[in-house]
């Protein structure tokens, strides 16, 4: 209880901070959203009255505690840029409630592709015995950890799109539309995610079970007599997927939050799409809340893999 | 194919492989200060992207400039700005993972906090900022993106520090009255090189293209001048037309990525053939 | 398919003193009682159908439009950016709209006349003009929405040219008067402004409601927004197309992605080599995009407050060179603070500086002005138009050669607009202003001391022309006085202009009946599918 107390205030205070300096980077940063919204060409006096609607006429330190007062209310504002129809701003709550579920859905595809290749492919590593195999598992992972993240969208674009004709580049069908379309769009950018995150777990997977393959309790398994398959998947790997659940656990916060370059290259409306943007427009509540957003996701997520420790491996609670 | 996996074992490989890939990339990367085999900036409408050929390796691209010439270059701007970046990240890193790591207590909580906030704060926001204060350019460049890295390390090396603090070897240090700093830094921080080793090595990866990711918002490195980041963006355009002109800088990246996690593979490997 | 400069461009100014519409569907339009029977009225029907398009097309079908910016409003009195206006261009229509020859033919309107003071505009209603919710286009929606746009509503105008708005009256329920405080020749085209019913800026809401050929179905931020046939459209026969999709695509890389997959059928705003890309799996057309591309020097920061160096800067600019290398060949170079398309005030002045590189003219005057070694200076750039990017670093390799190095600085397009535009904190600045059909818009501000006037030019000559032109209510007279101060610009070389560069659209091979404006817009209602 203790714990969960003082994890609950740590966050509370990282998101704070978070804001903070978000909402100090809208003050340095040039760039004024008024512009922004109504160019070159408008009235001064129109300006001045965005100005006061928009609420940007008071000093800052009021301008930070009221939206800070309204973010604890549960009322996250309004975006500055879109609006939802002729006279009425979006909420930013509607706007990223929006983006999120394209996210959250490549986010899921990722993890079922980093899942269902890396750990058999990690598992299989680890047992074999063939040198040269294990040459070219390690070369092609390196390989595959070492391109660049955009490079690798470019080249799935490139190949399943272009040259395979696999699915139409930009064609990206709304989950609203189609559920069924959108996931067959979704899992060509979860490739490109995916490729180096494989490399990365099944690395990791493999170097996790072969120092398991050393500990006494495995050599006591083989002494009783227990097969080697049924010591690799019964004892070994159910130890050895620890470490790896804490680097899955890092994996997902890193998508949840956003792929931002990923999105950008195959025209996904996701939420790291919408944060660059709004970063460009500066469209100020936006950026604040998807930034708190992502700082929630990810301290969540390590909160949750740390809880998923103690279950797992009761000594450490105990320690 | 056995006797390939043996002499891969054997020589330890992979620190060569990764060697000759790192060194001619790094050598091609020094050459290009003094020497291209064409100027990476004259422009040739006659040369608009030309396939690649004997006279140009890589081709040429929209402006008919030698792609090869200006990977040079790429990869002399880019190895700096990284290698930089990676310094300055991983040096603030050691530091206050150490510091925290080792004594922890309040100063802890607040750096840790500290750290994930710049942690979830978007790189490219704080690029923005850094940027505004003190003008765009390279410097610029290092300084936001080391900023944004150090993180990751603290957090690596504050825990390798708190695994070790109570080892043996250090409560015997501690007993015997040596200095906190000399704890630190001679008796603890040769045991995480290994760790440290490879989160470098994923870092200088990262750097690359973070790099590349802000020459693509106009923050990085300046046109003309090239980096690969910046030309694999402007390749993109092109991918139909004149694929050579996004897979050479594209390619060159993976390179050199790929040399230098050989490089710390076999660096890994000698060490613990060593043990 | 390439749009010829030599187009009946229309005398706008001629046919604002008289009064009456170009073209238009109607055949009881007598407006021109004045003795004068332009040469407009000669041309009648230029926004109806083409009669030899018609033929093979085809009614219904859907149509993606990729769109680079998202929308900042669906207000089209609020709606500023110029992406947003030419989607909103198939939503709304004024009194009066613009065509492709870039005339103004009557739309809500079907006639008006100018009263000779210049000041009462009288308007006559077209029947049965039909809003997209089925309502009869009144003269009381007609007045709601010019009082709102001036701003005699509540005091904040949304449109600045119609400040000068005094009132607007209801003279019968087919006839609103307006009247304003000065006469000027170029307030009509203001007239275009859209017209929406009473009070729906504050009540009506969810749906934006206008009068054009496409009515609002949906808006997604950051996705698109979808429009759809509006079955009462006045002009008979318009549009073809069921539904149109507008899509938002991320980038110029993105699109070039998306058309290849084909989930695009039409995309403006190509690179020169994008568009090479295409050629096979699309129509590619072009036209000059209306936007005058210019290295913009700040005149009150050195070295560029000597008028030699600015000249030595533009002799030194090789524009062909910029020409054939961004836009494949294609961009109209010009020198003047004026677009080649009102052909009326257009002064070709490329003689002056001579359009290739005079190295040797501007080292020499570099040499006089004090700069024997040459000049460095940094250009800020905003990084989000890779036809800038690319313009100036062509600029930078070529000018090299008479010593002027140009450091390129990419800054992203709202630190731009801050520092460069309103805050002038730069030395010189490399994009491009777009125009609108008024010859007053590019030339108003480089006024001295006037508010938009971002490169600080100062020249009381200047400044004596174009006021006359401005007053002018003689439109050879006026032709005169935007020369001369085009002339007196240009000798001082108050910026250095590049080009017009063109703007070339990727279109599917199944479309046709696309029209490009000389302003900003994205005109759907005419484009059909062919019946192949």
């Amino acid at each position: 209880m203790k714990y969960l107390v003082k994890k609950i205030v740590t966050l509370i205070m990282t998101l704070f901070l978070v804001s903070v300096l978000a909402f100090l980077a809208f003050q340095i940063i040039p760039g004024d959203v008024v512009t922004s919204i109504l160019g070159t060409e408008a009235t001064p006096e129109r300006e001045e009255a965005l100005r006061k609607e928009l609420g940007l006429d008071k000093p800052p330190v009021v301008r930070y505690f009221r939206w800070a007062g309204d973010v604890i209310r549960g009322d996250f504002g309004e975006s500055y840029r879109y609006s939802k129809n002729m006279n009425q701003m979006m909420p930013v709550k509607e706007l990223i409630g929006d983006k999120l579920p394209v996210t959250l859905l490549l986010a899921a595809l990722s993890m079922i592709l980093i899942a269902v290749i890396a750990i058999p492919l990690g598992v299989f590593w680890a047992r074999s015995k063939n040198r040269f195999l294990d040459v070219v598992l390690n070369m092609g992972t390196q390989t595959a950890m070492a391109v660049p993240s955009f490079f690798l969208g470019v080249l799935v674009t490139y190949l399943f799109g272009i040259l395979l004709k696999w699915f139409s580049p930009g064609g990206y069908v709304s989950y609203k539309e189609s559920f069924w379309g959108c996931v067959r769009y979704l899992v060509f950018p979860a490739i490109s995610v995916a490729i180096p995150k494989i490399a990365m777990t099944a690395r990791f997977l493999r170097n996790s079970m072969l120092t398991e393959s050393g500990s006494d309790y495995v050599r006591t398994a083989y002494s009783k007599g227990a097969s080697e398959r049924r010591v690799a998947y019964f004892h070994v790997l159910r130890n050895a997927m620890m470490p790896v659940v804490t680097f899955l656990g890092m994996i997902v916060a890193e998508i949840v939050a956003g792929s931002i370059v990923v999105e950008q290259v195959f025209s996904l409306p996701g939420i790291g799409k919408l944060l660059i943007s709004s970063i460009s427009t500066r469209d100020f509540p936006v950026v604040e809340i998807l930034i708190l957003y992502i700082t929630f996701v990810v301290i969540v997520v390590y909160f949750l893999v740390d809880v998923l420790y103690r279950v797992i491996d009761p000594r450490i609670s105990n320690k | 194919m056995k006797k390939v996996g043996a002499w891969f074992k054997k020589q330890n490989a992979y620190f060569l492989v990764g060697l000759v890939m790192t060194g001619l990339a790094v050598m091609l990367g020094i050459l290009s200060f003094f020497w291209t085999p064409y100027s990476t900036t004259a422009m040739s409408a006659a040369e608009r992207f030309h396939g690649p050929s004997l006279r140009h390796l890589f081709g040429t691209d929209n402006f008919g400039r030698d792609i090869f010439s200006r990977v040079m270059q790429g990869i002399g701007t880019t190895v700096i700005v990284s290698s930089l970046i990676v310094v300055i990240s991983a040096g603030a890193g050691i530091l206050i993972g150490a510091i925290t790591g080792y004594f922890g207590g309040i100063l802890d909580e607040i750096i840790m906090r500290i750290t994930d906030a710049v942690n979830a704060f978007p790189s490219i926001l704080l690029a923005l900022v850094v940027i505004s204060i003190l003008g765009s350019g390279k410097q610029n460049v290092i300084f936001s993106l080391g900023i944004v890295f150090a993180p990751s390390y603290v957090r690596i090396v504050r825990s390798e520090f708190i695994r070790l603090r109570d080892a043996d070897f250090v409560c015997r240090a501690r007993l015997m009255g040596v200095k906190k700093l000399r704890i630190l830094f001679i008796h603890i921080l040769p045991n995480i090189w290994s760790v440290f080793w490879v989160s470098v090595t994923i870092g200088f990866n990262n750097a690359i293209l973070a790099e590349s990711g802000m020459s693509y918002l106009g923050i990085g490195v300046q046109p003309p001048d090239a980096s690969l980041g910046k030309m694999l963006s402007d390749a993109q355009g092109y991918l139909g037309r004149a694929p050579w002109y996004a897979l050479a800088p594209g390619l060159t990246i993976v390179w050199i990525v790929l040399g230098f996690s050989l490089l710390s593979e076999g660096i890994r490997r000698k060490e613990a053939g060593k043990r | 398919m390439k749009k010829k400069f030599g187009i009946t461009l229309m005398a706008l100014l001629l046919v604002a003193a008289l009064g009456g519409c170009a073209g238009g569907k109607n055949p009881e339009d007598k407006s021109s009682e004045a003795s004068n029977t332009t040469a407009e009225s000669s041309a009648p029907g230029q926004q109806s159908v083409d009669p030899n398009a018609s033929k093979d097309a085809k009614y219904g079908g859907k149509v993606v439009v990729g769109v680079q910016q998202d929308i900042d409003s669906l207000d089209p009195h609020k709606a500023t950016a110029a992406g947003t206006k030419e989607i909103l261009f198939n939503i709304f229509e004024g009194l009066l709209k613009v065509n492709e020859n870039g005339s103004l033919i009557c739309a809500v309107a079907s006639d008006y006349s100018v009263s000779e003071d210049g000041l009462t505009y009288t308007f006559t209603l077209r029947d049965n003009v039909k809003f997209h919710n089925g309502n009869n286009v009144t003269a009381e929606d007609v007045k709601y929405s010019l009082e709102r746009a001036s701003g005699l509503l509540d005091g904040t105008p949304l449109i600045s040219s119609l400040k000068t708005l005094k009132s607007v009256d209801i003279v019968d329920e087919h006839t609103v008067q307006v009247t304003t405080e000065s006469a000027n020749l170029e307030l009509i085209y203001s007239f275009t402004t859209a017209i929406i019913p009473k009070g729906s800026g504050e009540a009506e809401g969810s749906n934006p409601i206008g009068t054009g050929p496409f009515s609002f179905v949906s808006y997604k931020p950051q996705e698109g927004l979808v429009v759809k046939k509006n079955p009462y459209y006045w002009q008979e026969g318009l549009p073809y197309l069921d539904e149109v999709n507008f899509k938002i695509v991320s980038g110029a890389d993105s699109a070039l992605l998306e058309l290849k997959g084909h989930s695009i059928d039409l995309y403006s705003y190509l690179t020169d080599s994008q568009a090479a890309e295409l050629a096979n799996d699309y129509q590619i057309l072009a036209a000059p995009s209306d936007a005058l591309q210019a290295l913009f020097l700040n005149n009150a920061e050195a070295p560029f407050t000597d008028v030699r160096v600015r000249q030595a800067v533009c002799y030194a600019m090789d524009r062909d060179l910029a020409n054939e290398f961004v836009t494949g060949g294609n961009s109209a170079i010009i020198s003047a603070p004026m677009l080649p398309t009102l052909k009326d005030y257009y002064e070709d002045l490329n003689g002056i500086y001579g359009t290739g590189a005079n190295v040797e003219k501007a080292k020499q005057l570099l040499t006089e002005a004090g700069y024997p070694n040459g000049i460095e200076f940094s250009v800020k750039v905003p990084s989000n138009y890779e036809a800038h990017v690319q313009t100036a670093e062509v600029l930078a390799d070529q000018m090299k050669a008479a010593n002027i190095n140009l450091k390129i600085e990419l800054v992203d397009w709202n630190t731009w607009l801050e520092d460069v535009y309103k805050g002038r904190k730069y030395v010189a600045t490399l994009c491009a202003i777009t125009s609108d059909m008024t010859p007053s818009y590019l030339m108003v501000r480089f006024q001295s001391g006037h508010g938009k006037n971002f490169i600080n030019f100062a020249s009381t000559a200047y400044d004596e022309a174009y006021q006359k032109a401005e007053k002018s209510m003689k439109l050879d007279e006026k032709a005169g006085f935007y020369k001369q101060a085009e002339k007196i610009f240009v000798e001082e070389a108050g910026t250095a202009f590049i080009q017009d560069p063109p703007i070339t659209i990727a279109l599917n091979k199944d479309l046709a009946g696309y029209k490009f404006y000389p302003i900003y817009v994205q005109d759907m209602s005419t484009v059909y599918f062919t019946n192949k």
